[in-house]
């Protein structure tokens, strides 16, 4: 296996279900010589020897190699190992053998060494008298902690750590300062506007932690699991199919990486409903959905020329920065299997910022195609709302939505502002509000029947007197005999108390 | 596995005995569905033939839920397929792979409705003959159906890569355990194991999206009253948006390719641009292969032959890309096709050039028909004719029946150059694949055939010998007639079998003359006194008769005279099979 930083190297995930596979069968392995051999034997000694080998590539990426079954699948790190007609049997043996002990997996530190590993063999290979939390407190008591048994394993996310709950504003506003950090690129201490946090559902967080994984894999050289993106994507084009709310503006996320699968899916988002409204199709949108979220990998391989901020771009600075497109179309062609889906891929990242004043240019007789088209005005759309400039802080998304239709009007078709104006509304999902009767509202999601009156929660009171979350009302959607009277500006944002927020 | 030898069979209901078999009928269609295109009418008529036994039996018993594992489906709880994994041959039987057909993809439910429309049944079959058509398929099961849509079609998938949360708690009993406070209070951090799975960015990293590519223009107005305006004059513009929507999905997209590249290479005609491109292109051709789709595939060749003209840049991406063709399919395809299929593979390979060396080999190993193991072998030659020695490394291939085909292949070739991989092979432990290499040394100059015809005499298979010396006696060199003898006089000639010295007697008489007679006295009268009748006495004695020299008829008259009674009637016999007393 090869380091991640190999040039020529298969994508991590890639790595990553190639490991787990050797893996699974090493332990399997272990186990089953530690049958017949003992713990510190020679024959077993070498079993862990090569154990460890196998591990080193993963290490080397990772700080841990978490292997636990789920359903009848292993994953590791994450990542579903693959099943393959033969290796089939080592994966049911050692499901088998992790049932029979009533845990789901193990834990690897880096830290492991041959001598940890026996150790935790000696336990091991006692299922009789270790199993469950039983082997669990054996380890630890044996002073064992890089590598341990997980008892249990499940994709729902412990309480506590649920930052994507939409019931958890209050969490984040705590979590931002106590840790400095505004909105990406803002520098720490800057903050977007609280109504600028808007609605997040399940599928936003799985596309999030997908985007991730697909981008994470999409570096210079590196392959793209189209499979995997198109499986991604999937639950945000159900959602346009079923009208879930878009979400718009979620700006303020744990990490500063996440800046990038923030802007990706909120793109993806955004541009698969617009190409819902525009009639595609769901595969079609499956594609448009793979598209944007890959629209903008071409910056990985020109953002060390990029030096400025964009309104201190130097020639230098710009002509990097406009390189991104081709270098885009250049990284999908160099890490994908050509097919339809990474044709129009590649389309996109080259197209999205070409036609009126954009660049590439195109040569004569080749224009745009409508995938890209519909990318363009949802990137532009997003990114003003992220953009990273002073002057953008307090952009809020209705203001960004009037530059699409104001200033930027000329460079986008009609249909597809049309589109963009569907899908997230008048009334952008997270833009504070100020009802006809003098409440505010935050704004929840569109309500495609009447562009006028959003799906929103009244938040404040006409006197300014925040509603807690219980008293909190929601209206979905806002009925016909009450108004949104205009949308607030970021100046006029009132602070939330926390803990009220929601 | 079948289903009627299982123990279960009998307790079936007549639902699920129904169902089993319209899967078995599914498996052995399925397998179909990978041999022959999709036009094929009778692909067609197998498709039709399942959607409309399915929607018989989807009308007669109601919904179907199945569940799948690896090995078994189930339908409403019974079992109606289950693969017995500790079969020897287990995936022989088509249904066998047929679980392991939705597992794989990460299917575990579906529910079929009894109301499903036709349409819908034929575009799950459609997909599920998609998705078994191996890695040509771009699409995996869940993304095909999920594409596809179907009302009446729900299923239940594993995501392929999901945030998954450990714990040093069971599931689901937390709080019990919790209560006996003992156990978590020594979990490595504190109360939780935290797996931040799936976040491996580490020096990998993202993408860097670390500028902004959009500039902030001035502040806008009022977006209720830009959408008025906008509202009012857009239905035209949503009308040619719609209908050139429709004019680019019409459009075969492998049409675009080409456009775009050429697009690209104006924009960026830099190395890597190329290097980029050829390598996607690549990826076409082996796609397009490995459907046995021969216009794709010589399209795509041209494509790449415009982009990378000497295919340097591609070639070693090729070649990798190659070896990831399911061999066995494009065979099984093979095997089934006319004979301007197989020319037409030969073309493409041929056009491939070096790199498709591996993909015909590994082809030639999976045909199980000679036709079509003829058509990948004169691709090899067309291939290698330049330079067999690409061959090489086929010739340590554990499958004897790959190396005999690649032997016969260098058979084809000839010329001097297949000499050295002949003599590497020609100790192969299969007698077969030796056959095979003394065969192959008929192309090859006498001189560098020699030494391995030679060394082959030794052998205890007596149709290799016989192969052997037929080549030695084509052209008579007293190093061969040495070699011969040197087997008849050896000591352990006696217990080589009767078919193999007898093999070694009728050459040698061909190879031998009057030089060789003193050596063949000598034998004859091998034991003096205590001469015994034996098989080597005999057969020198007819090798004497046969070679007919005034030399050896002397030696045949002398032996009349011997004192020992084994060398009288050795000559004896043998002069008289030649007509003399």
């Amino acid at each position: 296996m090869k380091p991640a930083d190999d040039p020529h190297g298969r994508p991590q995930d890639e790595r990553l279900r190639k490991a787990g596979i050797t893996v699974v069968q090493r332990v399997l392995a272990l186990m089953r010589i530690g049958r017949s051999y003992r713990v510190g034997n020679q024959v077993f000694t070498r079993q862990v020897e090569s154990f460890l080998e196998a591990m080193a590539p993963v290490f080397r990426e990772a700080p841990e190699i978490v292997m636990v079954a789920l359903n009848n699948d292993f994953y590791v790190n994450g990542v579903r190992v693959p099943l393959r007609a033969s290796t089939l049997r080592f994966q049911q043996a050692l499901l088998e053998e992790l049932r029979k002990r009533h845990i789901a997996g193990l834990k690897f530190d880096a830290s492991v060494r041959s001598k940890d590993i026996e150790k935790f063999f000696e336990f091991f290979l006692q299922p009789d008298s270790y199993m469950g939390p039983a082997l669990l407190e054996a380890c630890v008591n044996a002073g064992l902690h890089s590598m341990l048994p997980a008892v249990h394993a499940s994709t729902e996310m412990p309480e506590h750590e649920n930052a994507y709950d939409p019931g958890a504003f209050e969490e984040w506003d705590e979590k931002d300062e106590a840790a400095g950090a505004g909105a990406p690129g803002q520098g720490p201490g800057a903050t977007r506007p609280p109504g600028a946090r808007a609605v997040v559902n399940r599928s936003y967080s799985l596309a999030v932690h997908g985007a991730r994984s697909v981008l994470t894999t999409t570096t210079l050289q590196d392959g793209v699991e189209m499979r995997h993106a198109k499986r991604v994507v999937q639950p945000l084009v159900d959602g346009a199919f079923q009208s879930e709310p878009v979400v718009m503006g979620l700006s303020t996320l744990g990490h500063h990486d996440e800046y990038t699968y923030a802007h990706a899916v909120n793109v993806c988002m955004v541009a698969v409903t617009m190409g819902h409204a525009l009639g595609l199709d769901r595969r079609a949108l499956a594609d448009l959905g793979v598209a944007a979220l890959l629209h903008d990998v071409g910056k990985a391989s020109v953002y060390d020329r990029v030096h400025h901020a964009l309104e201190q771009f130097d020639e230098a600075d710009r002509a990097a920065a406009e390189a991104h497109t081709v270098e885009g179309a250049k990284l999908i062609a160099h890490s994908t299997t050509l097919n339809m889906t990474t044709l129009r891929c590649m389309r996109a990242a080259l197209e999205h910022h070409a036609g009126e004043g954009g660049y590439p240019r195109l040569p004569e007789g080749w224009e745009a195609g409508p995938l890209s088209r519909i990318i363009r005005c949802a990137d532009a759309y997003v990114s003003l709302q992220m953009h990273r400039s002073p002057a953008a802080h307090d952009i809020t998304p209705y203001d960004a939505l009037a530059m699409m239709l104001g200033p930027l009007r000329a460079k986008f078709e009609p249909a597809m502002l049309w589109a963009l104006v569907r899908t997230v509304g008048l009334y952008p999902p997270g833009q504070m509000v100020e009802l006809a009767d003098g409440r505010i509202a935050i704004v929840l999601a569109p309500n495609p029947e009447d562009l006028h009156r959003p799906h929103l929660r009244v938040v404040m009171d006409e006197c300014g007197v925040p509603f807690s979350p219980i008293e909190a009302k929601e209206y979905k959607p806002l009925p016909a005999t009450m108004a949104v009277r205009r949308a607030l500006p970021a100046s006029e944002y009132p602070q939330m108390p926390h803990n009220e927020a929601a | 596995m079948s289903l009627s030898s299982s123990p279960q069979a009998n307790n079936l209901s007549p639902e699920a005995l129904e169902a089993a078999s319209w899967l078995r009928q599914l498996a052995r269609s399925l397998r179909m569905f990978r041999l022959y295109r999709t036009s094929n009418p009778i692909v067609q008529q197998a498709q039709e033939n399942l959607s409309a036994s399915l929607m018989e039996l989807l009308k007669r018993h109601g919904n179907w839920e199945l569940a799948f594992s690896s090995s078994s489906i189930r339908l409403n709880e019974e079992l109606v397929v289950h693969v017995d994994q500790r079969k020897e041959d287990v995936g022989s039987e088509a249904v066998e792979q047929l679980p392991f057909l939705f597992y794989r993809d990460g299917m575990r439910k579906m529910t079929i409705a009894a109301a499903t429309p036709r349409a819908e049944l034929e575009t799950l079959i459609e997909c599920l003959g998609r998705s078994s058509r191996g890695p040509d398929a771009q699409d995996d099961l869940v993304t095909l159906l999920w594409q596809a849509n179907l009302k009446g079609v729900r299923f239940e998938a594993v995501p392929l890569e999901q945030m998954i949360y450990v714990s040093s708690r069971p599931g689901g009993t937390a709080g019990a355990e919790e209560r006996r406070g003992q156990v978590y209070a020594w979990t490595p951090s504190g109360s939780e194991i935290r797996g931040d799975l799936g976040q491996l960015a580490g020096k990998q990293g993202l993408h860097k999206d670390t500028f902004d590519d959009w500039e902030l223009p001035g502040r806008g107005g009022s977006v209720e009253q830009a959408w008025q305006e906008l509202e009012a004059d857009t239905t035209l513009a949503r009308d040619m948006f719609a209908f050139e929507w429709l004019r680019v999905s019409e459009r075969a997209w492998t049409d675009d390719i080409g456009p775009f590249v050429h697009t690209l290479l104006r924009l960026d005609g830099s190395e890597s641009m190329r290097a980029a491109l050829a390598r996607s292109l690549g990826t076409w051709v082996v796609a397009a292969l490995q459907r046995a789709d021969w216009d794709e595939t010589r399209r795509a060749l041209g494509m790449l032959d415009t982009v990378d003209p000497g295919r340097a840049l591609a070639a070693a991406e090729l070649e990798q890309q190659l070896d990831g063709v399911e061999a066995a399919a494009l065979a099984e395809h093979l095997d089934e096709s006319d004979a301007d299929d197989h020319a037409q593979f030969v073309s493409c390979v041929v056009a491939l050039g070096e790199v498709a060396v591996g993909l015909a080999c590994a082809v030639m190993a999976e045909c199980g028909r000679a036709r079509s193991r003829a058509a990948a072998c004169t691709a090899i030659c067309w291939l290698c004719a330049d330079a067999p020695g690409k061959l090489a490394r086929f010739l340590g291939d554990s499958r004897w029946h790959l190396v005999r085909n690649v032997v016969f292949a260098l058979g084809h070739i000839g010329g001097p150059e297949i000499a050295p991989l002949l003599a590497e092979v020609a100790r192969h432990p299969e007698p077969r694949v030796r056959r095979q290499v003394v065969q192959a040394l008929g192309g090859v100059p006498h001189e560098l055939a020699l030494p391995i015809l030679v060394d082959q005499l030794d052998t205890s298979d007596p149709q290799l010998l016989a192969h052997a010396l037929a080549m030695l006696t084509r052209e008579p060199d007293p190093r061969a007639t040495e070699a011969v003898l040197q087997r008849i006089q050896a000591p352990d000639f006696e217990s080589r079998s009767e078919p193999s010295q007898r093999a070694l007697f009728a050459a040698f008489a061909e190879l031998a003359d009057d030089a060789s007679v003193p050596a063949l006295e000598q034998i004859l009268h091998r034991g003096g006194w205590l001469a015994r009748r034996t098989f080597q006495r005999t057969g020198v004695a007819r090798t004497l008769a046969r070679l007919g020299t005034p030399a050896a008829l002397d030696v045949l008259e002398n032996a009349l005279r011997s004192r020992s009674e084994a060398v009288r009637q050795a000559a004896l016999e043998a002069l008289s099979a030649r007509g003399r007393p």
